[in-house]
């Protein structure tokens, strides 16, 4: 059974991937758009993030060029699927795939950065309060940003865009702005968890998007709530839900479940809230 | 002043419409109406030909551009309004139409009244029902707000693609009352495809008929 430290650490875990499940939100769910992106930009935020730590800038700073640099990969799918026209689910593949031959080459000859003797946001004391602060701020800001005209033209190009092209709306400025916003998020939740573990390696990022998934799924399941600003929540919501979640089953003895099972955990919890979504309809 | 000229699917066409004038355009299926319709918003190029619009080339306009001249409302009302957001922002993509988006909220009390104001027309008590998601709607009901949310902004042409085709005949007469009586107050010029000529004497000026890509001025007496 999980004792209480591991439950604040998994609530811990949950909330920083919670950022991530929130750029998949609203990739997936807002913009109608499945990014696949997701797997190589969380690394590319860590790897960006711990580099910039290794040679020296402070931690926040580093923070936001991880934020940057997902912007960036977020922003390469964009012209990918906009300007080139290459579908959707491929475009978002091709910049994580072409992401790991750069995250490589950023981190050298090592496999990984280890941040353990450098000065991380949580260098003196993993606060859970100071993780709450930064969702919180993440959460306000995001809530605002999508209850604004832009915000809310973001929303409506993912449900018509034929309506919102009428309405004077550039959908594909739009779709990109939206990748990159999405991608922003995803690398700075990447950077804030490369941080917390103290480390980061090229191989971090590797089903990020499914758990992304599960944490949109659950959070949406358990939140009624058909507004975004609860939307956003719920992504928060469902992601520390999925960490305590695979915490038990990981570690309960009566199912006689290991660390490898997380997939198999992960994909079963997918399933069970996607079919109980259906019988409830 | 409205000249379109289009080729290609169209060919050698040509239509000049007054301001304010309110013109309809019939046409057997596939006669490229809706063709039209859409070279005119820019959801089409065309290979050749100009769109004058008061004097002003819009032909190379892209057509979130020409949005803010002209507003559409389209056959089906689910293309129209986006079932998963609320009456209000809706009204709220609508009212912005023309305008430079910001990082401003999106709602405010000056725009509830005025979408209140423009939705009591419609006697169907949405007025007191901005919050309520569109999909909750009827077809009817639905059809009826993309009209209100076309006239909301300041654009001068308005393209209504066959609008009653979905609505039974007592939501039709209303939904042609509600669009003859909001044209006139926002003084606007129109464009309408139908299929009924009796349309013509209820809301129209002018009769066009569409045949073999050319358009031919007619009247109800001889469709």
């Amino acid at each position: 059974m999980l004792n209480i430290q591991e439950i604040v650490t998994s609530s811990e875990i949950g909330l920083i991937y919670g950022i991530m499940a929130i750029g998949i939100y609203l990739t997936f769910r807002t913009l109608n758009f499945p990014d696949l992106t997701c797997d190589g930009s969380f690394v590319f935020g860590a790897i960006v993030s711990s580099l910039m730590i290794k040679l020296g800038c402070g931690p926040y700073i580093a923070l936001i060029l991880s934020m940057i640099a997902g912007g960036v990969a977020g922003l390469c799918t964009g012209i990918l699927n906009v300007c080139f026209k290459i579908e959707d689910l491929l475009s978002g593949i091709i910049v994580a795939f072409m992401l790991y031959s750069v995250n490589l080459r950023i981190l050298g000859m090592n496999p990984s950065i280890i941040l353990s003797d450098q000065l991380t946001i949580f260098t003196n004391n993993v606060s859970s309060l100071q993780i709450l602060m930064i969702v919180f701020l993440i959460v306000l800001a995001l809530s605002y940003m999508l209850n604004t005209d832009i915000g809310l033209a973001l929303r409506a190009t993912g449900q018509n865009k034929l309506f919102t092209s009428s309405c004077g709306v550039n959908a594909n400025l739009m779709v990109i702005f939206g990748l990159m916003l999405s991608n922003a998020l995803i690398g700075f939740s990447g950077a804030v968890f490369s941080q917390y573990q103290g480390f980061c390696d090229v191989s971090q990022g590797v089903g990020s998007l499914v758990i992304g998934l599960a944490s949109v799924i659950i959070g949406e399941s358990i939140v009624k709530f058909r507004n975004v600003t609860w939307a956003v929540i719920a992504c928060i919501i469902g992601s520390v839900i999925y960490r305590i979640f695979v915490g038990f089953a990981i570690h309960s003895d009566v199912l006689g479940l290991k660390t490898q099972d997380l997939n198999l955990v992960t994909g079963i919890m997918i399933i069970a809230m996607m079919v109980k979504k259906k019988c409830c309809r | 002043m409205i000249d379109i000229s289009v080729r290609s699917i169209l060919t050698n066409l040509n239509l000049t419409i007054n301001k304010n004038e309110f013109v309809l355009i019939m046409g057997e299926n596939g006669s490229g109406k809706t063709t039209l319709f859409n070279t005119i918003s820019g959801y089409i190029r065309s290979e050749s030909g100009n769109i004058i619009m008061d004097g002003m080339d819009i032909t190379n306009f892209p057509q979130h551009i020409r949005a803010s001249l002209i507003s559409n409302v389209f056959q089906d009302p689910k293309s129209g309004t986006i079932a998963n957001m609320t009456i209000r922002e809706n009204f709220n993509m609508s009212y912005m139409r023309g305008k430079r988006r910001k990082l401003n909220l999106s709602n405010s009390v000056e725009r509830d009244a005025l979408y209140k104001e423009r939705l009591k027309i419609l006697n169907m008590n949405l007025e007191n029902r901005l919050g309520e998601y569109v999909g909750n709607l009827s077809g009817g009901q639905r059809q009826a707000l993309s009209i209100v949310m076309s006239m909301i902004s300041d654009s001068k042409l308005l393209l209504l693609d066959e609008i009653t085709a979905a609505l039974d005949q007592r939501a039709s007469d209303n939904i042609l009352q509600l669009v003859k009586k909001s044209i006139k107050m926002k003084k606007k010029t129109c464009i309408m495809i139908t299929h009924d000529a009796k349309h013509l004497s209820l809301v129209g000026d002018r009769l066009f008929i569409l045949q073999n890509g050319n358009l031919k001025e007619a009247n109800s007496h001889n469709v």
